[in-house]
């Protein structure tokens, strides 16, 4: 090692703690988006494994628009048009067990015909015991992989109980595939006899998907050729692209979110480096008097900087495998509540991560060294009155800064009314007027020094005056210490604001769209979404009811059309007047109408997504071929980010075959008792039908509830960036207190007690918590702003209210103040411990 | 040899300029010891600095032999003091997070020297028992010993001092200007020293003090 190279590590060493802090504040900012990418890539993987083991060898899938597929038209193509490689497959969710229940995909398959496709399901692939013979035998039979069959506590024989499409059934379990490649393919599924899973599933007659691989002796159009009508050939692999699609918006928002704490990192190493540097301004000359260049100061501050953002990231990256496995808990329960059903256990590490989590950490802290690196390697020997030249330099320029900072934030502000649908574009809209609010700092210290340091004087004497004195003394420290606390503050203020914006539209929203008594759903695995379950009998038994005023009733349904999914909600109710479509524009009475004389509403997502106005048409693919379908209107939609064709329902049994209904929403005659109606419809559906009934306090409740658990990642991230902000001020005051001894000393000599020089430095703390609260609320309405209106727009489609509480700016104010003496008490102690003498006698 | 033409620097303070040194020629020969004499604020620092090339002249040239300092880029200036200049301070310099042989191999590292002459070195200045103690523990007068060796050790052909003794009592200071008149005569290296005292007039060939922003001979 060189040896200017060892007395940089020394000096590091001496100043374990600055350093150290510096490494947490990387550590931890890199963790984060690590986890985030690990819990993001762990779940798409997952879900992809238990698509791929659906899907198997299985190029393309023949599905229907309406759901299902007659057994015929597997016949016709197998025996009439000879097609060898085709299996048909019944699919469907499952829970299953007895004491411990777990979710399923029941995979419905015809061994005979399965070869080609699954290896699992023959002996070949796994040592399966011979499962799949007693299929053909036994009734009910299931099997299971080895891992699920320990984990329910099952084996060869048993009986289990079962619940499907809110029926209960019982199975047996006649199989366990052992030793079959990657256990966790197998995790979410359940294999039977395809007459089997038609019985369980009520599907008798029908089939859900008919399997296919297309090559050079089976071509695509000739198989498009002959398929009957409603019937559509797809690739197997536009069920993930579907899927990642529907993520999309989540994931970016994720991503960003996600990058707010390694910003703050950025400036904690800006400042601990900015702060070596000057310490060591002295040294450097030295080692410039000797001869060493400019270039090879530069790079040896750089290579210090590789060393730290190396340690941290490393450090972040084993601490992301840590968090990771929790926050995967947090992300699939919230994919699962509102978009599809993942089951992730394992936290998957890809090379590309590991890539990505490297270049990330090294690059910010690199960012973050450039300007010392660039002092550093200018110093001179002899010059020791740098310091106050550095901020006689910011004080000098700081009508310049600002200016430079009005300029920067109406740069941010083009990006962000630039035209664009693009969630990232936004984000990077965003980062110009973050810096402008920095180059507006020094403005604001300045200013409130005018103020603060008069009254401080009045209040607290000589001491309160050297206390707020020195923060505009030691600009160019305190600067960046008042300015990343305060984007940290301000992004609490921002993402606050906009979680209780949103939460506050979306009450508004559920109190004028659920006005029925009772909600009567389908059970299922997918919060906000209802497979069309519950039979019509259901539904006329209710409308009969006396005590029953009127009701709405719909059905939700997935259209596959040219390879993109439609959500299709036929919606029907007995009286126009309880309709519970909250639409835009005002003209209600009319575009019902239009709705029940065949027109359809889409909510204001799909309109967002999809350029689609009032009075548009759009074209669906019916049973009877492709439709088009003029558009009445739009209407406001909190539920879910997918965006729904709104179909009237008798308009809906025109042109697609239904099963059954997703929900059914029931308004009572006034003195009636919503208990005993609900009583009532459960004893009707008998106990082999599950229904779901729920009050609408109890709807809008557990509504609620799902809406809090989406949003606890996005707090936990924004809380991590106060703590590296935490770190980051505690690190610049420990800077302060290192730079300050002499100062403090002479203090001390002059008889300052130690309590005083706690007090001097804690009053410090305090003001520069007041400071960066006041610079961090105008920051966090701003951002507020650009969350609800730009960013969520563009993400969500949705419109939503600002409500903008005076309490999240009194919270903000109080935890800038917090956050900044609780980060003075250690190097207040450390002053307070200053020993006179020795502080006079260093150099 | 050493050789200054019409040599000028000034500070600008504010809009004020404020000129230290103006139309400087100088002569100085291999070998020779010239001391720079004059109060504290005269100039004699900034010449110094002018001579290691740490800073630029406003006019004029400086000549090391046949190499024009002044022509050189930065990177040149600083190859050719790693290479060519000792420098040897008032508050002695040394790296605080080096040890003692530590700071004696800096130079000879940044010169691709072989390290075995700091031994040698540090027994001339009468240190060998402080090899690996850290600056801190030392006497001034230890660590300017340091310092002189750590200005010699790379062999230079030029030593600028500016104002080696200005912080050592006066016995220390005989001592240490004793050690610079030893090794410096001995080795017949061309010698620049910044003084405001005159107790170490002795040692010089020649005297040099400042007037109307001109060096001149002093008698
Ligand atoms: N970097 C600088 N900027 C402004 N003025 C300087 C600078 N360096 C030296 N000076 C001024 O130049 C004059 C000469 O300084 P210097 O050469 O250090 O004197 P000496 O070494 O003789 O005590 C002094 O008045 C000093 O204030
Ligand atoms: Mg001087």
């Amino acid at each position: 090692m060189k040896i200017i190279h060892r007395s940089s590590l020394r000096y590091i060493f001496k100043h374990k703690l600055q350093f150290g802090l510096s490494i947490l504040g990387i550590a931890i900012g890199v963790a984060i988006i690590a986890a985030i990418d690990i819990a993001n890539i762990s779940t798409s993987k997952a879900f992809n494994l238990s698509l791929n083991s659906v899907t198997g060898k299985a190029t393309h899938r023949i599905i229907s628009t309406s759901g299902s597929i007659p057994d015929s038209v597997y016949s016709f193509l197998r025996i009439q048009k000879g097609l060898k490689d085709i299996a048909p497959v019944v699919e469907d969710n499952i829970t299953i067990g007895d004491s411990t229940k777990k979710s399923f995909v029941l995979l419905g398959v015809d061994v005979f015909a399965e070869k080609p496709f699954r290896d699992y399901t023959s002996s070949s692939g796994s040592d399966n015991k011979n499962g799949f013979k007693e299929f053909l035998t036994a009734k009910n039979t299931i099997v299971l992989s080895a891992e699920n069959a320990k984990l329910l506590k099952k084996s060869i024989g048993d009986t289990i109980n079962a619940s499907i499409r809110g029926i209960k059934k019982k199975v047996v379990l006649s199989g366990i595939i052992n030793n079959y490649g990657n256990p966790s393919q197998l995790e979410n599924l359940i294999i039977s006899d395809i007459a089997t899973a038609q019985e369980l599933t009520g599907k008798r007659g029908t089939i859900d998907v008919i399997d296919i691989i297309i090559n050079e002796n089976l071509k695509e159009d000739y198989v498009k050729n002959i398929l009957p009508a409603g019937l559509e050939l797809q690739r197997s692999s536009s069920r993930s692209d579907i899927a990642e699609q529907m993520l999309s918006a989540f994931n970016v928002n994720l991503n960003a979110l996600s990058m707010l704490a390694l910003i703050v990192g950025v400036f904690l190493i800006y400042n601990t480096m900015t702060f070596s540097v000057v310490q060591r301004k002295k040294i450097l000359g030295i080692y410039r008097s000797l001869g060493v260049t400019e270039n090879e100061i530069y790079r040896l501050i750089i290579s210090e900087v590789l060393l730290i953002g190396f340690i941290g990231t490393v450090l972040g990256f084993l601490l992301a495998i840590l968090i990771s496995k929790n926050l995967l808990v947090l992300i699939s329960r919230t994919i699962n509540d509102l978009y599809f059903i993942v089951s992730v256990t394992e936290i998957e590490v890809t090379p590309f991560i590991v890539l990505k989590t490297l270049i990330v950490g090294i690059a910010a802290s690199l960012l973050s060294a450039l300007k010392p690196a660039r002092e550093a390697s200018q110093s001179k020997p002899g010059i020791s009155i740098v310091r106050s030249n550095q901020e006689s330099k910011i004080l000098g320029n700081i009508y310049k800064l600002s200016v430079y900072g009005i300029i920067s934030g109406l740069l941010g502000a083009a990006i962000l009314m630039l035209p664009s649908k693009n969630v990232w574009l936004s984000y990077v809209g965003v980062l110009p007027v973050i810096i402008g609010f920095a180059l507006m700092s020094p403005l604001v210290i300045k200013v409130s020094d005018k103020i603060l340091t008069p009254l401080s004087g009045k209040l607290f004497g000589i001491a309160g005056r050297i206390s707020s004195r020195s923060i505009i003394q030691n600009i160019s420290r305190t600067n960046t210490a008042i300015f990343s606390l305060s984007i940290a503050v301000a992004a609490t203020v921002g993402v606050g604001t906009m979680i209780s914006s949103f939460r506050e539209t979306v009450v508004t929203w559920l109190e004028n769209g659920l006005k029925a008594d009772i909600y009567v759903s389908a059970p299922s695995l997918i919060s906000n979404s209802n497979d069309p379950i519950i039979p019509y009998y259901i539904r006329d038994s209710i409308i009969n009811m006396k005590e029953v005023r009127n009701i709405n009733y719909y059905s939700e349904f997935k259209l596959f059309q040219d390879g993109k999914l439609i959500n299709i909600l036929a919606s029907g109710f007995t009286d126009p007047s309880s309709k519970d479509f909250r639409l835009q524009g005002n003209d209600d009475e009319k575009v019902i109408s239009k709705f029940q004389n065949g027109e359809v509403l889409v909510t204001e997502p799909y309109a967002y997504k999809n350029n689609i106005k009032a009075g548009n048409v759009i074209q669906l693919k019916t049973d009877e071929g492709y439709k088009d379908f003029k558009v009445a209107g739009i209407y406001y939609d909190y539920s879910s980010d997918k965006g729904f064709v709104s179909i009237e329902y008798s308009v809906f049994k025109k042109y697609w075959k239904s099963n059954g209904l997703s929900g059914i929403a029931v308004y009572l005659k006034n003195d009636k008792d919503a208990e005993t109606v609900r009583n009532k419809i459960s004893s009707f559906a008998g106990s082999d039908v599950e229904l779901i009934i729920r009050s609408n306090k109890f709807l809008r409740e557990s509504s609620i509830q799902i809406f809090d658990r989406t949003f606890i990642v996005a707090k936990v991230l924004q809380l991590l960036s106060v703590v590296v902000a935490f770190i980051g001020i505690l690190s610049s005051l420990m800077s302060l207190q290192l730079e300050r001894n002499k100062e403090m000393g002479i203090l001390r000599a002059v008889g300052f007690l130690p309590s005083q020089l706690f007090k001097i430095s804690t009053l410090q703390s305090i003001l520069m918590g007041l400071i960066s609260g006041l610079l961090s609320l105008p920051l966090g309405a701003l951002l507020a702003y650009i969350l609800v209106f730009i960013i969520n727009k563009r993400s969500f489609g949705w419109t939503m209210q600002l409500s903008l509480e005076p309490r999240v700016l009194v919270e903000a104010m109080v935890l800038a103040i917090v956050a900044a003496v609780l980060a003075g008490i250690y190097p207040g102690y450390e002053i307070s411990k200053i020993s006179p003498s020795a502080a006079l006698r260093e150099e | 040899m050493i050789k200054l033409e019409n040599v000028s620097k000034g500070y600008s303070e504010g809009k004020v300029l404020h000129t230290i040194l103006s139309g400087v020629n100088l002569n100085i020969n291999k070998g020779e010891i010239v001391i720079l004499y004059g109060k504290s604020g005269s100039g004699k620092s900034t010449l110094l600095n002018l001579l290691a090339g740490i800073d630029l002249p406003d006019e004029g040239s400086i000549f090391f032999e046949d190499v024009n300092i002044t022509a050189l880029s930065e990177k040149e200036r600083t190859l050719f003091r790693r290479k060519r200049i000792g420098f040897i301070f008032q508050f002695f310099n040394l790296i605080p997070t080096l040890t003692v042989s530590e700071n004696l191999k800096l130079p000879l590292e940044l010169n691709s020297m072989p390290f075995k002459k700091a031994d040698e070195i540090l027994g001339e200045v009468g240190l060998l028992d402080r090899i690996n103690a850290y600056p801190d523990v030392l006497s001034g007068g230890e660590q300017q010993r340091v310092a002189i060796a750590r200005a010699l050790i790379h062999n230079p052909d030029f030593i600028l001092a500016d104002e080696p003794t200005g912080n050592l009592d006066f016995d220390t200071s005989k001592q240490i200007i004793d050690l610079i008149d030893r090794i410096v005569k001995q080795q017949g290296k061309t010698m620049i020293m910044a003084t405001h005292s005159k107790d170490v007039m002795g040692l010089a060939d020649r005297v040099l003090t400042l007037k109307d922003d001109k060096f001149i001979e002093m008698n």
